[in-house]
């Protein structure tokens, strides 16, 4: 796409750039936020131009932070988590959706083979550092059609996770794979997702974790379920 | 039985930017850090660039990042990716202290030794390496706009002023300084398209 291509005349081109690079009196940057919602050609003139605005941090000498604004950074926001997870709040129930197509990915269509689970370890190693806890958590699957052949493990980062998987059943396309937390007799959604092409595949689990018994992974339908519809399919023992 | 995978959440290493971002907005300090470790290089420079003091610049990262961490603003993918969101607040953060600063006027300080220019490369990191190459390309596209143009960009990113302002300093009509700041913006972006290779060089950073 060229200049030439877009319909927005040239005032309003001038507006738009100087509005880019953040340039516009308050006032006029106000109108024109209110002016982009209504009209399309500058819309995406704005959206044509932006690169060269973003290009321009990348141009400046570049340097070193000090490694102590790590740390006093990481020290507050690891204060914040620590108050805010006691008590443990209950996860909001519209939170999930934000979950959804998080790692979705094209999947192709291959029949959908099931998977039992049967070797399970788990290993707890604890973190060096920061009073981090880091442990993995390692599963191995031994199905009728994939003995052996599906691995995966926990990454396991104080109260959260990402579930690691390899060589998992591919699945039809309107269906997913969808992480769970169980704690005690209830069974949270966590994520979903589909499988690379290499068939890999990294889920998130947000958690908490703390208290759970195990995270699942079962078969759904596109878009994820609120309960397990399927077979467990994957389990990682944490407790 | 099989035991497989790191200490240190790799986990966490191999997810993207934006799948990263949605833990960060779920509050998981483990994926803030590593959220901060990919960004903190390019928005610290950034900051540099703009407040012109080392002190002040990591002043700047610290609210940025912290209100990154803590506010309802969450990151959307349509506002363009991670990197180009994240610097956008912290310009805007950069330019905010500038104006609250005692010293209207900015000097370039090369007081520190921090800088990636003078470094041999074995020392730096591979996003340092990227991100000193990629400047050095992006200065060249922005050398190649005439000087009127580049400079009128320059002041109004960098240095947060109005076009009335800068019409003001340069003591140039209005109308001049809006055709500059136009002119010289889609020479670049058409530079981009021409393949500089910016595009995917940008698309590279980690």
């Amino acid at each position: 796409m060229s200049v030439s291509e877009h319909v927005a005349g040239e005032p309003q081109r001038e507006a738009l750039a100087a509005y880019a690079l953040g340039s516009l009196e308050e006032r006029e940057a106000e109108e024109l936020a209110l002016h982009l919602e209504s009209c399309e050609a500058c819309r995406n003139y704005l959206q044509w131009l932006r690169p060269a605005v973003d290009t321009l941090p990348a141009s400046v000498e570049q340097l070193r932070p000090s490694p102590a604004v790590r740390q006093a950074i990481l020290a507050e926001v690891n204060a914040d988590a620590r108050a805010s997870a006691s008590p443990t709040p209950a996860r909001p129930r519209n939170a999930r959706v934000g979950w959804r197509g998080l790692l979705l990915r094209p999947a192709t269509g291959f029949a959908a083979t099931a998977l039992a689970l049967a070797g399970i370890a788990g290993y707890l190693i604890n973190g060096s550092g920061g009073g981090t806890a880091h442990s993995t958590v390692a599963a191995v699957a031994t199905g009728p059609l994939a003995p052996a052949a599906a691995s995966a493990h926990l990454d396991r980062v104080d109260g959260s996770g990402t579930l690691v998987v390899d060589r998992l059943p591919r699945l039809p396309r309107n269906r997913v794979y969808e992480v769970w937390v169980q704690r005690g007799g209830t069974v949270s959604p966590e994520s979903t997702f589909v499988l690379r092409r290499d068939g890999t595949a990294n889920a998130a689990v947000p958690g908490p974790l703390d208290g759970a018994n195990a995270v699942l992974v079962t078969q759904e339908p596109h878009g994820g379920s609120d309960t397990p519809t399927g077979p467990v399919l994957l389990r990682a023992q944490l407790g | 039985m099989k035991i497989s995978g790191t200490l240190s959440g790799r986990g966490l290493d191999r997810l993207g930017d934006e799948e990263l971002m949605a833990l960060v907005d779920d509050k998981h300090p483990a994926a803030f850090e590593r959220f901060y470790d990919r960004h903190s290089g390019a928005a610290f420079s950034l900051a540099h660039r703009i407040v012109g003091q080392r002190s002040a610049a990591e002043d700047v990262i610290q609210e940025a990042f912290l209100s990154i961490w803590r506010s309802q603003g969450r990151y959307d993918p349509a506002r363009g990716s991670v990197r180009s969101w994240t610097l956008g607040i912290v310009r805007n953060r950069a330019i905010d202290a500038l104006r609250r600063g005692s010293s209207p006027t900015r000097h370039l300080d090369q007081d520190d030794d921090a800088t990636l220019e003078g470094r041999p490369a074995e020392e730096l990191t591979d996003d340092e390496a990227v991100r000193r190459e990629m400047a050095q390309r992006v200065r060249g596209a922005i050398e190649e706009l005439p000087r009127e143009q580049s400079q009128v960009i320059a002041l109004a990113y960098f240095g947060g002023f109005s076009q009335s302002e800068i019409a003001e300093m340069l003591s140039a009509p209005l109308g001049t300084i809006k055709g500059r700041m136009r002119l010289g913006l889609e020479k670049m972006r058409s530079s981009l398209a021409e393949g500089l290779g910016i595009d995917e060089a940008m698309e590279a950073l980690p």
